[in-house]
């Protein structure tokens, strides 16, 4: 709201005293008003460029956090892993061997780098479950076929 | 500052300067009036779009966000399971990671075909 003598009606008493005469007054005037249109222009842009760049960054965001969760919580549960190890064998732990505890800290790193590897030495299979010699079935999911060895 | 003092030469008013100075600020006014109009119209369909990208934003975080929540819940719950398995908690660990990408490729690649 502007009130009578007010700060904004000051400013254009003050405004128009220093233009001088009406023309620069009525240029100045029409400035603002391309400015105006200008700055609602652009802001136009602007609002139309968020609409796309506010979902994308949110799912990029999303996109980070899923890895972060998925890859960053495996490493976290192999650490806290090694730590129940490593405390089951340590001083006063359940495992302690005395001279043999450093053979059981190997052998429990070489039972974890066993099981990577056969799980990397897995063949491929469809499967639900690799091992075993019969399929389980899953309902809604089509997996590859076994190759038929016999044919 | 708009000074009297400027509209008063000795005894004679500058009626001229007087009459752009309350000419001008009319007009001025009549710019301002119809700046704040215009932009507070474009305002009206900005606002709206500016609602709907802010929307859109949150749907797809709440939406997308529930996944890591999920898996960061469950990663958790193991990792009790896997802190009281004692010596062996560095393999049913490692068990544990291999068994859930396995499944996670699985059910992928099934869902994928």
């Amino acid at each position: 709201m502007s009130a009578a003598g007010g700060p904004r009606v000051r400013r254009l008493f003050s405004r128009a005293a220093n233009a001088g005469d009406l023309r620069t007054v009525i240029f100045q005037g029409i400035g603002a008003v391309l400015l105006a249109a200008g700055s609602a222009v652009a802001s136009g842009v602007l609002t139309v460029a968020d609409l796309i760049i506010i979902p994308v960054s949110a799912l990029a965001n999303a996109g980070g956090a899923f890895v972060e969760a998925t890859f960053g919580g495996a490493a976290q549960i192999i650490n806290f892993g090694a730590i129940a190890t490593a405390l089951s064998i340590g001083p006063g732990g359940m495992f302690n061997l005395g001279p043999l505890t450093f053979a059981l800290g190997i052998g429990s790193v070489l039972l974890a780098l066993y099981l990577v590897v056969a799980y990397l030495s897995e063949d491929p299979t469809g499967n639900f479950i690799p091992g075993i010699p019969f399929d389980i079935p899953t309902p809604g999911f089509a997996g590859p076929e076994e190759d038929d060895e016999d044919g | 500052m708009v000074e009297p003092g400027e509209y008063v030469d000795g005894v004679t008013i500058r009626w001229g300067r007087v009459a752009t100075t309350l000419f001008g600020a009319t007009i001025l006014a009549y710019f301002r009036g119809a700046i704040a109009t215009f932009l507070s119209l474009v305002d009206i369909p900005l606002g709206l779009l500016g609602g709907l990208g802010e929307f859109l934003g949150s749907f797809v975080a709440v939406v997308t966000g529930i996944w890591p929540a999920l898996i960061r819940g469950g990663w958790t719950g193991a990792a009790g399971f896997v802190l009281e398995a004692g010596i062996a908690g560095y393999a049913v660990a490692i068990g544990l990671v291999l068994v859930t990408f396995y499944v996670a490729t699985v059910v992928i690649r099934s869902a994928t075909n």
